[in-house]
């Protein structure tokens, strides 16, 4: 994973937890240096205490700003992270 | 080998959904993130090359409250509101029942007001509605398929309050079916933030909706109470609601519903007892339940919405459908001229009208053929006007098309908003221009080629006469659209003071090309009919085998021909005037300037000092939609700047040429006025006597209305003559620059077209800007 | 009083957080963060602050680091090519903190981008305003904007707006059809 920057990270879905009680997943679009994050097609669980049945409730929200302290954790699934790795290696072991 | 990892590197998670995932499959990232973006430059951004930032700029934001609407705080009572209760409702009583159900179906109705009469957003209206939610969530389930979506076992709930939502959200979709025919624009015209909920795959036909309003208002009739009949009005209008489409699906031209409509909406404004729906029943919850790609928002109060906006919508729809009584195309035309030109109609209205009008079959309003329709509109072409040479037919078929294209644009203009319907303009006096330059390319060309066609015995002078008649009709077309762009820009106070002088130069100018050209065709008619009265003469000295072929060409000609001629040059009469109208407005405008200028308190030149530009650019700017138009050709800067010269009065004797210039504005307002009644005396008479013909019978109110504003216009510039004395006095001096200003102002009942150039004090604190 | 003028300093991040809050502060439009970054990151030469300095700095303005101060006002614009045929200059942000207002400082910060706009090459400058913000029409109409265009109900359906521009070159008064020549590389 060492070898892996940011901009490899640009198109993976990532998993972020932003409370006990409100997660969001989405494609990873653009990080700064601050690394707040912008997500796209981003889908929310929030996790819901009401009376009601439902235990949460999912929605679209699309295009999310992610600010950086908002943010719990960050996560991946493994496979993506081992294709990258995979890709990451090969390319750098493929330059001369 | 790379490029195969690539692409399995493709994304595999499913979009439509929230996709679990175990944590067993999932690393933690978050520190590997910040420790390489501290390792970032601040300027730098990582993102993919092809992304453009732009689109960030529209984001939602975690936990900012004006941009994630995840934050926004519900109230005990919208948390546990529920659907399925029958809210006010006991085992003895239905006695709140009833006040709840018509309290929410009233509120419901005011808010489809909140949203099409005040542009608000569905979220904030009707969609805040926890029951239009749950049926719409309901119905964009493929399997839905129990439209009894209410069960509270209680039948004011259930029947009613259900058949009233359900009624509702099928005009919803009507209104989706509006937007995307695209005759209005969605965010201006009319949001439509559906949130998700805009497939309506589960929604009912009207039938069985009229059906199941039938059926509430069947439930009412049985509960004796005399409380029933308020909630039955509700029930009835939204019945009015769900056969609004009729007028695009059927093209229906009954006024049935839309006067039950104006009649119910005063009745229920009569009432003043205002009644509370049940609390958590309107609510901002399904701006943070369901998929929603914007901002939060606040949700609209309609509680002092009134009933009569029904009223607006229902008239102004009323009035659309009207045009199909239309008896030829000059009565279609001067339709689309007037219906929404002095006060812009409901939106609903306007877009059921170019739907109404031009048809899907390709016909205007089912009677005429589209290609008709247009050579129609070329005045000086006789009725069944066809190109006989069929070379110049298949060359000339493109440019008709286009013609035809820009024509349709012209009426799909006319139903727009009042800021589009400028910017219509700006675009279709280019096709026009376009149109205007092949028609003349066209026909130099078989004017060139005439003498190589001569020995083949064909006749071109019907051909050149032909391309040139939709020519002219497109040069007028054209200098009437710039006329249009131009003193439109009044009206949406586009210009400031110190260019007003160009721009009713300019319309001046313009008016007087337009008189020219509109003459042009009228001569060209004319000579039309001399050749139908020369067959007559020809008809006597022919021999007998030749006379019957003439005979019958001579009759139709006389039928058919001779009466649309005469009618389109007494339009064309009508409009010369209308223009002529326009032109005298424009030069009592330019004069009056000239006087405010020879008073020093106005210049035509930029006021202020600017380090960036100079009047040179600063008029070339205003004029850059004209820049390319060849005909008529755009006079350069001196030429304005000569023209105002000429206008301007100075010492000696002030006061005495002062007085002249007024006499000859007054002289030019009063033949105006004159113009004006001749008009009104016309649309008012049913265009009965010669030899002005308006074709505004379906729009007799709308017509006389906006001539009558131009006769308040007159009016005010009298006055503005007197004012602009009292004022200023009777010579010039340096210190009224200082004391005075000049603001164009829009009087109420006049035409905004012509406002007043209106001296003001200059007050200190505007001084300091 | 003593105000001067700086461009931003895209590596200050208490700058980029302080003008995210006058801005924030003074205008109703909501905008995140990647608002500021695609402006800031992308024309960071085209973002200035004003700040309230002593005589002294004032008059040594050239040496003085306001790296820890506070601005109190701030400017934010971009320029790109419009409609591949003219060079366009955009104002997006102007915000002054409202005691600090009256005194001609937003004047002077739309000067000083306009100025480093047009020796970027710009042939015009645009910029929306709503039609009752009297005192935006005020600044920029006096300055040579004229209005093109007015747009219905614009914000957020609440009101119409007017579409300004400034022609800096003869550009800006040609309709882009015409500039456009299809011969010319696309840039």
């Amino acid at each position: 994973m060492e070898h892996l920057k940011l901009g490899d990270f640009i198109g993976c879905t990532l998993y972020i937890t932003l409370s006990k009680e409100r997660f969001i997943q989405g494609t990873l679009v653009a990080v700064d240096s601050q690394a707040n994050l912008l997500l796209d097609y981003v889908w929310e669980r929030t996790i819901t205490k009401d009376i009601t049945n439902a235990k949460y409730n999912d929605r679209l929200m699309g295009l999310v700003s992610v600010p950086s302290d908002t943010i719990m954790s960050i996560k991946i699934t493994k496979t993506k992270v081992n294709k990258l790795v995979t890709l990451k290696n090969e390319m750098l072991s493929s330059i001369v | 080998m790379v490029q195969e990892k690539l692409s399995s590197l493709t994304l595999q998670e499913p979009k439509d959904k929230y996709n679990e995932v175990d944590d067993s499959e999932l690393i933690e990232v978050k520190d590997i993130f910040i420790q390489l973006a501290n390792k970032l430059q601040t300027k730098t951004i990582i993102k993919d090359p092809n992304f453009d930032l732009f689109e960030g700029t529209h984001s939602l934001e975690v936990n900012n409250p004006k941009l994630d609407s995840s934050l926004i705080k519900l109230t005990t009572e919208e948390y546990k509101f529920d659907c399925n209760i029958a809210y006010g409702s006991t085992e003895e009583t239905q006695n709140d029942a009833l006040n709840y159900v018509t309290a929410i179906t009233e509120r419901l109705l005011r808010l489809v007001l909140c949203w099409l009469n005040n542009y608000q957003t569905l979220p904030t209206t009707i969609l805040s509605c926890r029951y239009v939610e749950n049926f719409l969530v309901k119905c964009s389930n493929e399997t839905f398929n129990d439209i009894h979506v209410l069960k509270t076992n209680n039948v004011i709930y259930d029947k009613v309050l259900n058949s009233c939502v359900i009624g509702i959200c099928y005009f919803a979709k009507f209104a989706q079916d509006l937007l995307k025919s695209g005759v209005i624009f969605e965010e201006e015209d009319m949001n439509f933030n559906i949130m998700g909920l805009g497939s309506f795959v589960g929604l009912p036909d009207q039938q069985i909706i009229l059906q199941l309003l039938e059926n509430g208002l069947t439930t009412l009739k049985e509960i004796k109470d005399g409380r029933t009949e308020r909630l039955a009005k509700s029930i009835e209008l939204t019945k009015c609601f769900v056969h609004m489409e009729d007028h695009v699906v059927h093209f229906s031209t009954d006024n049935q519903y839309l006067d039950e409509m104006i009649e119910i909406a005063k009745y229920l404004d009569t009432i003043s007892t205002k009644l509370e729906p049940p609390m958590g029943s309107f609510s901002m919850g399904i701006q943070k339940r369901l998929a929603n790609q914007f901002p939060p928002k606040h949700l609209v109060d309609p509680d002092n919405v009134q009933f009569s906006g029904f009223v607006t919508l229902a008239e102004h729809v009323k009035i659309v459908i009207k045009v199909a009584k239309s008896e030829n195309f000059i009565e279609i035309l001067q339709f689309a001229t007037y219906f929404n030109k002095l006060h812009q109609r409901h939106v609903i209205a306007r877009a059921i009208f170019p739907l109404f009008l031009m048809r899907e079959d390709r016909t205007v309003l089912g009677k005429y053929s589209l290609d008709g329709f247009l050579k129609s509109h070329v005045l000086d072409l006789p009725k069944n006007a066809t190109e006989q040479n069929g070379d110049v037919d298949t060359l000339i078929q493109p440019i008709l098309q286009e013609c035809l294209s820009v024509l349709f644009e012209w009426y799909q203009n006319s139903s727009q908003n009042t800021c589009r319907y400028r910017q219509g303009y700006n675009r279709q006096l280019l096709v026009w221009d376009s149109v205007q330059a092949q028609l003349e390319n066209m026909h130099s060309q078989l004017l060139s080629n005439l003498q190589l066609q001569v020995t083949n015995g064909q006749d071109n002078s019907q051909s050149l006469d032909y391309i040139m008649s939709i020519g002219a009709w497109a040069y007028s077309m054209k200098i009437t659209s710039m006329i249009e762009f131009s003193l439109k820009g009044f009206d949406l106070e586009i210009y400031k003071p110190f260019e007003s002088y160009s721009l009713f130069w300019y319309s001046h100018y313009l008016c007087k090309h337009l008189t020219n050209a509109l003459l042009l065709i009228i001569s060209h008619i004319q000579k039309k009919k001399d050749s139908i009265s020369a067959m007559n003469k020809k008809l006597k000295i022919e021999s007998w085998e030749e006379k019957g072929k003439l005979r019958t060409q001579y009759h139709n000609a006389l039928d058919i021909d001779l009466p649309q001629f005469e009618m389109n040059i007494a339009f064309l009469n009508y409009l010369s005037k209308r223009n002529k109208i326009n032109e005298s407005l424009c030069l009592v405008e330019i004069i009056h300037f000239a006087i405010l200028k020879s008073y020093g308190i106005i210049d035509e030149k930029f006021p202020a000092k600017s380090k960036f530009v100079d009047d040179t650019l600063l008029h070339n700017l205003r004029f850059k939609p004209f820049s390319s138009i060849g005909s008529p050709p755009l006079p350069e800067i001196e030429m304005f700047q000569k023209s105002i010269n000429s206008f301007m009065i100075k010492a000696p004797d002030f006061k005495r040429k002062l007085n002249e210039l007024f006499k000859y504005v007054n002289k030019e307002l009063s033949s105006t006025t004159e113009m004006i009644e001749e008009i009104l005396t016309s649309i008012q008479n049913g265009d009965l006597k010669a030899p002005l013909y308006t074709g505004t019978r379906l729009v007799e109110e709308e017509a006389v209305e906006y001539f009558t504003y131009l006769k308040a216009s007159v009016k005010n510039l009298e006055n503005n003559s007197n004012d602009i004395v009292n004022k200023l006095g009777d010579t010039p001096s340096e210190e009224l620059k200082s004391k005075f200003k000049v603001e164009l102002e829009h009087m109420p009942g006049s035409s905004r077209y012509f406002p007043i150039l209106c001296v003001k004090p200059n007050t200190p604190r505007n001084k300091k800007q | 009083m003593p105000i001067i003028y700086k461009p931003l300093d895209i590596n200050n991040l208490t700058h980029f957080n302080e003008l995210k809050k006058l801005i924030d502060a003074d205008l109703s439009e909501p905008y995140s963060i990647y608002v500021y970054r695609y402006f800031l990151n992308q024309w960071p030469e085209l973002a200035f602050l004003a700040f309230d300095v002593t005589e002294e700095e004032k008059n040594n303005s050239n040496n003085v680091d306001v790296s820890d101060k506070v601005p109190i006002g701030c400017i934010i614009c971009k320029n790109e090519l419009h409609r591949f045929s003219r060079m366009r200059g955009y104002i997006g942000m102007l915000a002054v903190e409202s005691h600090y207002r009256g005194q001609g400082i937003s004047k002077k910060l739309v000067e000083i981008a306009i100025t480093q706009m047009e020796s970027n090459g710009c042939d015009e400058i645009m910029l929306e305003t709503e039609v009752e913000n009297v005192i935006a029409l005020n600044l920029y109409e006096n300055m040579g904007f004229i209005k093109m265009k007015r747009m219905f109900r614009y914000y957020l359906n609440e009101g119409d707006a007017f579409k300004l521009i400034l022609p800096l070159t003869e550009k800006s008064c040609i309709r882009s059809t015409f500039l456009m020549n299809p011969q010319t590389p696309v840039l």
